[in-house]
């Protein structure tokens, strides 16, 4: 049977393009079924697999400027964080596409991964999912939903990947041509700040822009090897980021 | 002599009655078994039709699986009735005629957070129907769909839990990470 | 020889002992973790036949083209069409969400006269008694958020018929050449931050400079290339300054730094309140980089041009100007205010009649030229779901007022036939992303089809001749409902509304 070569699937973020509109906030949570907020959610409680943070050069007004930095699941890399202290293994980081899986159905919800995750890309379901009366008719098949009590994150829109892999495998293939399987913040950005791809496949766009000397690593320090690059000309974006 | 042991031979009689209720009839008890709605034979379909497989149930050229057929592919050549048989009759009479869809029972209808995809094992594996679905398209009548009871998930007596599925994986070096199969 | 307790004590424990040995405990555990798994309140999605179908979004101006991602007829997720010519393949987080207003709680469900429900019939009819009782100095009014439609023909022809009718809308006969301006001096318009398509702005970003005339430390401020901030009020006195640095006279020395910066960014163009004078010192229009003309609407009358206290009944869509503006042009005693919206906020607050209107994916609606676009534009706007009874569409209800049989989808069809007919312009079908030539579209009916499906036909360009008299006003897009996913981007993330 032929195997597919493993991808390290990573994306490229510039931070110089991103206005903080919140397409992205909004795409992903419409193809990951994630549900409205309670009134009680309050930014440490609420469900955003994908979060985009402002951040400002400090400087006095008029020359006040903003920058907005999206932050997700970094898919780390080396000793993932969350991988390794979960006591259900409900955390796996698969060798075929480099995606650290999360699976809420193990999750028995000690939200150990939440306190080792150092960038607060993990989020606990406080509360049953609930919608609007007749706003389930929305809800995207190839997403399952989740109940309370159990963690979740970004998996690169998963639905998306098997999605793209069962229309390769209609027409006999079994790799995934590039542009076919991005997931939904990719897709939705309007500035198109956001670059998805293989950073195995040293031919890709993302692979070329991880290499040149505009692209930073949050926390690069920690030795976690995430998969999300950031993008920027300006210095103090930069600084901040690794503050 | 039963006065001396009574205790264990009660003892032992109740590990009996256990093992028995155990092995024999709660793998039996636990499913609620369903009829299908509608009395049909992949046999004469076959036979008589020269249908295959894939002449109904097809995979779309997006790769999903359209699964059990709807009304409208039986309704194409059973507007009138092609042969004599009663059961025939009772299907035009009940569901093409009041153009209703037949409410068929899935045997191995997957939890929601589980993805099955017939693309890759038809398409890329290249497995044969009958390796998983066995001589079902060879039969004359539909068996029933067992249900579990408490669970509501489909008990079908091959595909129970996800051993069997995990099993042919390791054996053949398929994709074998949770998210390549879970949603 | 009886059946003591202790017998059935030692009889349970074989039992227990056995049942260990069993599949039994196994099963039930694994039985009741899947049960406590599958809550009935907690929802599934529904399965079927994933299907793409597109439509155009006429939750703005802008009209953004919708590919939606459908499971049977139902939409699941809305994404844009890739190298649309007015919305590069982008859609904003609202136009995200449009799938789900239907199920917000705010909907207005039936029509509704000073609060109370009635019945359609009743509510035409005690309209059309309020239009009859209008007196000679006073008027009848539509305020329509977008003109340009076949339904703003509808409403025009209504209003034909009265003696006083009359028909208010921002007229805005230009387009601006975004992708060849190197500087835009914004007063007070959110460029970055819902203004036109954010496709088409955000792909040129890069090639202009942005300077952002403004009080407050906006979205868009704060990405700005450069933020002036003035004095709430002073936009026509700062734009006087600049003028005055254009023509290289000492002035304020932001004014100076402004006008430095337009300088060295060639073409520019200046947008928002009070700037028709700095375009004309700008040369910014009819010229590349600029502001296009482009052939499009009849005039008509803004509304704050109209005399103050004249208006006996007023119609709208939704909603766009200040309710104070509204009610400084509406008679003192008797007025009588319909809106003809979804939403019971906005100003269904105030109105004395609410004529409930299905969402943009419920009906078949159209939308007029894109927002910015410098050419003539049309799309439909074709319904994915059924509206729910006792909506009714705008123009649909104007034709009903006015005794019209005609459908409102007849009256699209009409339009279409005329596009056919013109002759001009070509059609950029969503599903292929191929542009036809109109002539090539072999009728008006294929030319229908096309639409439907999900398409935008866009005119020619016109020959920029003549002088050219810039609005002063740069038309804003109208306030939007939210729906409850909106929670990501206040509540849950702190990042500001969009």
């Amino acid at each position: 049977m032929t195997k597919t070569k493993p991808a390290r699937y990573g994306m490229a973020i510039d931070l110089d393009r991103c206005t903080g509109c919140g397409a992205c906030m909004v795409a992903c949570a419409v193809e990951n079924n994630v549900p409205p907020a309670r009134p009680e959610a309050t930014p440490r409680t609420g469900i955003t697999w994908m979060r985009v943070y402002q951040i400002s050069n400090g400087a006095e007004s008029p020359d006040t400027r903003a920058a907005f930095i999206p932050i997700l699941c970094q898919q780390c890399g080396h000793e993932t964080p969350c991988a390794a202290v979960c006591p259900q293994e409900a955390v796996e980081v698969d060798p075929a596409t480099g995606i650290v899986d999360q699976m809420p159905q193990r999750c028995l919800g000690c939200r150990y991964c939440m306190t080792a995750c150092p960038y607060h890309a993990r989020y606990f379901n406080w509360w049953d999912p609930r919608w609007p009366a007749g706003m389930e008719k929305t809800l995207n098949p190839d997403v399952a939903t989740r109940m309370r009590g159990v963690v979740e994150k970004c998996n690169f829109c998963h639905g998306r990947l098997h999605a793209a892999r069962t229309r390769a495998a209609a027409e006999g293939r079994s790799e995934l041509r590039p542009g076919e399987y991005v997931p939904a913040c990719v897709e939705a950005c309007p500035a198109r700040a956001i670059v998805f791809g293989d950073l195995n496949d040293p031919e890709s766009e993302l692979a070329r822009l991880a290499r040149d000397g505009h692209s930073f690593r949050i926390l690069e320090r920690l030795g976690t090897e995430p998969k999300i690059y950031y993008r920027t000309e300006r210095a103090w974006v930069r600084e901040a980021a690794h503050a | 002599m039963f006065e001396e042991h009574r205790g264990k031979i009660l003892f032992l009689a109740g590990m009996l009655a256990a093992l028995t209720a155990g092995w024999r009839v709660f793998p039996v008890a636990r499913y609620q078994t369903v009829a299908q709605p509608v009395d049909f034979s992949h046999k004469i379909h076959a036979d008589k039709a020269g249908a295959k497989c894939e002449d109904c149930h097809t995979i779309r050229d997006d790769g999903t699986f359209a699964g059990v057929p709807t009304l409208d592919k039986c309704s194409s050549c059973h507007a009138q009735p092609m042969g004599t048989s009663a059961r025939e009759k009772q299907f035009i009479d009940r569901y093409v005629t009041p153009n209703r869809e037949i409410p068929w029972q899935v045997y191995v209808r997957q939890p929601q957070n589980v993805y099955f995809s017939h693309a890759f094992h038809v398409k890329l594996a290249h497995l044969d129907c009958h390796q998983c679905h066995g001589a079902q398209g060879e039969s004359d009548t539909l068996p029933p769909a067992r249900i579990e009871r408490i669970s509501s998930y489909s008990g079908s007596p091959h595909f129970q839990d996800m051993d069997a599925c995990e099993n042919c994986h390791r054996q053949r070096g398929a994709a074998n990470s949770c998210l390549a199969c879970h949603k | 020889m009886g059946f003591t307790r202790r017998d059935l004590l030692k009889f349970t424990g074989g039992a227990t002992a056995g049942l260990v040995f069993t599949p039994v405990p196994w099963s039930l555990l694994r039985d009741t973790a899947l049960v406590s798994e599958n809550w009935p309140d907690v929802p599934q999605p529904a399965r079927g036949e994933i299907r793409t179908r597109y439509t155009t979004c006429t939750l703005c101006p802008a009209a953004c083209g919708v590919r939606a991602r459908s499971v049977g007829d139902q939409p699941v997720s809305l994404a844009g069409v890739p190298e649309h010519p007015a919305s590069r393949g982008a859609l904003c987080a609202n136009g995200l969400l449009a799938h789900q207003l239907p199920f917000c709680t705010d909907r207005a469900p039936r029509p509704l006269a000073n609060g109370r429900a009635v019945s359609m019939e009743q509510a035409v009819a005690r309209i059309r008694a309020a239009v009859e009782a209008c007196g000679a100095n006073e008027s009848v009014a539509f305020l329509d958020p977008r003109p340009g439609r076949a339904a703003s023909l509808v409403y025009r022809r209504y209003l034909a018929g009265l003696a006083h009718g009359v028909y208010c809308a921002a007229s805005n006969p230009f387009g601006i050449d975004l992708e060849n301006t190197r500087a835009i001096v914004s007063f007070g318009v959110p460029v970055l931050d819902g203004w036109l398509s954010p496709g088409r702005v955000l792909a040129v970003r890069s090639q202009f400079a942005l300077i952002q005339i403004e009080p407050e430390y906006s979205r868009t401020a704060s990405l700005a290339d450069l933020w002036v901030p003035i004095v709430p009020g002073g936009e026509a006195a700062f734009a006087g300054a600049v003028e005055c640095g254009l023509r290289g006279e000492p002035t304020d020395p932001a004014a100076e730094r402004v006008a430095r910066m337009l300088l060295d960014h060639k073409p520019a163009i200046a947008i928002g309140t009070g700037t028709d004078k700095l375009n004309a010192a700008l040369g910014s229009a009819g010229r590349p980089g600029g502001f296009l003309r482009r052939r499009d609407v009849a005039p008509a009358t803004e509304f704050a041009d109209l005399p103050d206290h004249s208006v006996r009944v007023l119609f709208t869509e939704e909603a766009s100007l200040t309710w104070s503006l509204i009610q400084s042009k509406l008679v003192a005693r008797d007025a009588v205010v319909v809106v003809l919206t979804s939403w019971l906020d906005g100003y269904a607050r105030h109105a004395d009649y609410v004529i409930p209107a299905p969402l943009y994916l419920e009906s078949l609606d159209e939308a007029a030229t894109p927002a910015g676009s410098t050419v003539a534009g049309f799309s439909l706007s074709p319904d994915l779901i059924a509206a729910p009874q006792g909506t009714m569409a705008p123009p649909e209800f104007m034709l009903r007022l006015a005794g019209d049989a005609t459908s409102y989808p007849d009256i699209l069809k009409q339009r279409v036939a005329g596009l056919k007919k013109d002759g001009r312009g070509s059609v950029f079908t969503y599903a292929d992303a191929k542009s036809t030539r109109v002539r090539d579209v072999a009728s008006a009916d294929d030319l229908w089809k096309l639409l439907l499906a999900g398409a935008v036909w866009l005119d020619d360009p016109l020959r920029q001749t003549g002088s050219i008299t810039l609005p002063a006003d740069e038309p804003c897009a109208p306030a939007l409902h939210r729906s409850p996913l909106m929670s990501k981007l206040d509540q849950e993330s702190g990042l500001r509304k969009v």
